[in-house]
């Protein structure tokens, strides 16, 4: 029953971070483009909370609203691997 | 009176909080009786829901779909004519109209229907429901509550025993008493209101004619509530020292309060108040704002309303209640497998509580707060710099009850309350200035209100619940209290986090 987005675990990586998204998308690997609007591509309140929180647990400081404003995976790469 | 019935739970009142937790509890295999003094469908206030009962407690309790069937009224969020802008705002529950999601509304129900789905679907999950059944007293064994004693339908006194016990009497119940607390009173919330039913009223414009408006004016704040199309909920909250003016003539006070509030005033037009039915009456409730100084002891929970609730602005009550709910049936379902002591499994639920209190507690403070034309009495009395040295304490008190990691909030090294509300306060009034008025593309971005620390307080907990709701089983949801516990997979019981997931 449990459709559960951000299961991966591990230490977060960009490769990750597309992967995680790509996977509550349900987009087939390398489909999404770095800039596409991830809003366009189906992304809501719930999947990009289920994202924060495994991203969080994997130990990168982030928040809805930080990744909310800019919903790309260039973007989210961006924000949580740069210092 | 003869030997008592063996249970092992009782739950005392069918409303959202009894009901909630009697459903957890009985998913799990339990024996659970549940007792109410009347027959459903009864009349309550607190008709305004937020997404968190309705996406995350409702889908828990498997009762989603005929909530949604039910036909109730969907509100997008609330819409406040309040502070210093004279058009209103909104709080949405949606980010933006773009990052909205299937939990971006809640809906505005009328209590007699609402809660009868929620009994009617504890006792489908095998809850023994018992209405017109009143409890009495708490029986006690040692230092322990070990059972209750009510009056049946036939009004022959009798007796229950179990495990636990869990008060979720509401506001009226006495059982409390027997966690061995006592209730304190806040200062600063000190409201009642007068309410009533209008058939008909005017609709603010769409996509926002299902959200609850709150209007204030010199004297208090009015709710306005799109119950049906043709039925609208209004109340005054006004200040307690009103008592006698209400006493005197309810209906005259309500009027009168609407007459001074135009946004009110000019809705309602000409529609007539409902003066038959169970929607006929005018209302009163004062003295509500209150918490209890502990909310268990051995065999003995409080929840809901019998523990603790702060005012009608923002409608928190009906979640505090839903939430407790879903706390203490994780706690007493922990106990009962043995997985977990009394003391570890209880203390999550009390210090989950409190911070969840504490959070929305500094959130309507800061809310009262806002600029509003301060000459009158009212508004004077709650700003929280004028909060009573008592209020402060009893808050302070409160989280301190709470675990540790919200020591931050009264800790020695960091700022005193007073403070911590002023500038929360602030926060909020900026937020909602930078957010602007309704219907203008900001106003549909909740970026900003979002961002004020007091209002992401209020948020994390409520849309955990949801997230949980909509995704099923969660697997990275961190511990919320310091050393504290996470939910199992199934959200019905207490795991050490270590456990999960490894
Ligand atoms: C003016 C006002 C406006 C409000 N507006 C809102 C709002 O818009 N939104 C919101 O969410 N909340 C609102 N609330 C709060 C809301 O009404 C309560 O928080 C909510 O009803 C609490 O639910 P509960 O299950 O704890 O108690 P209740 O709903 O009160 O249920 C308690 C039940 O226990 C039963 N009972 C009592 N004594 C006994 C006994 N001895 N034996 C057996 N059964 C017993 C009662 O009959 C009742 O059915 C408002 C409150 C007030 C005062």
């Amino acid at each position: 029953m449990s459709d559960n987005p951000a299961a991966s675990e591990g230490e977060l990586t960009a490769r990750r971070i597309r992967a995680d998204v790509e996977q509550v998308l349900g987009e087939p690997a390398g489909a999404l483009g770095e800039h596409d609007d991830l809003l366009d591509r189906g992304m809501d309140s719930i999947r990009l909370m289920s994202l924060v929180e495994s991203w969080r647990k994997a130990g990168v400081e982030t928040d809805f609203i930080t990744l909310a404003e800019e919903p790309s995976v260039a973007a989210w790469t961006r924000l949580l691997l740069d210092d | 009176m003869s030997a008592p019935e063996e249970f092992d739970v009782i739950v005392v009142g069918g409303g959202p909080a009894g009901s909630t937790a009697a459903t957890l509890i009985a998913d799990q295999g339990h024996r659970v009786v549940l007792l109410e003094k009347q027959r459903f469908p009864r009349y309550q206030i607190g008709e305004s829901l937020l997404p968190a009962t309705v996406h995350g407690v409702c889908r828990l309790l498997g009762v989603d779909e005929e909530i949604r069937r039910a036909g109730f009224t969907a509100k997008r969020g609330g819409s406040f004519r309040w502070g210093t802008s004279p058009d209103p705002w909104n709080f949405l529950f949606a980010l933006s109209p773009e990052l909205s999601g299937p939990t971006s509304y809640a809906y505005q129900v009328d209590r007699m229907t609402f809660d009868d789905i929620l009994l009617r679907n504890a006792a489908r999950h095998g809850v023994d429901v018992r209405e017109e059944s009143s409890a009495l007293e708490a029986v006690t064994t040692g230092e322990r509550v070990t059972g209750v004693v009510y009056t049946d339908p036939a009004g022959e006194r009798r007796e229950l025993a179990a495990a636990h016990v869990a008060d979720a009497s509401g506001s009226t119940g006495r059982l409390h008493a027997a966690a061995g607390g006592t209730r304190q009173y806040s200062e600063f919330f000190q409201n009642l209101a007068v309410f009533g039913y209008f058939a008909g009223g005017g609709r603010l414009p769409e996509p926002d004619a299902g959200n609850i408006l709150c209007a204030a004016f010199d004297e208090g704040w009015l709710w306005y509530i799109p119950l049906r199309d043709d039925l609208t909920s209004v109340g005054a909250v006004l200040n307690r020292d009103q008592a006698g003016r209400i006493q005197a003539d309810r209906e005259g006070t309500l009027r009168e309060s609407i007459r001074r509030c135009g946004i009110v005033r000019d809705l309602l037009g000409d529609a007539e108040r409902v003066t038959e039915g169970t929607y006929g009456s005018v209302r009163v409730r004062r003295d509500y704002s209150y918490a209890g100084t502990r909310f268990w002891a051995p065999g003995i929970t409080l929840i809901g309303d019998a523990a603790c609730f702060i005012d009608p602005v923002f409608s928190t009550g009906v979640h505090l209640a839903t939430y407790s709910g879903l706390l203490a049936a994780r706690s007493i379902n922990s106990v009962l497998a043995e997985e977990l002591s009394e003391d570890r499994a209880f203390g999550e639920f009390e210090g989950r509580y409190r911070r969840e209190y504490a959070v929305f507690y500094e959130f309507l403070a800061a809310f009262y707060d806002m600029r509003q034309r301060e000459e009158s009495y009212f508004w004077k009395a709650r700003k929280v710099t004028n909060m009573q040295s008592g209020d402060m304490e009893a808050f302070a008190t409160l989280v301190a009850g709470a675990a540790s990691a919200e020591s931050a909030l009264v800790g020695a090294d960091t700022r005193t309350a007073a403070e911590r509300f002023t500038s929360a306060s602030a926060d909020l009034s900026h937020a909602v200035q930078r957010t602007g008025a309704a219907r203008t593309p900001s106003g549909e971005r909740m970026t900003e209100l979002f961002r004020a620390p007091v209002v992401s307080g209020v948020m994390s907990e409520m849309n955990r619940i949801q997230r949980r709701g909509v995704s099923g089983p969660a697997t990275a949801e961190p511990p919320l209290l310091d050393g504290g516990l996470v939910p199992s997979a199934d959200g019905r019981r207490w795991a050490e986090p270590a456990a999960e997931g490894a």
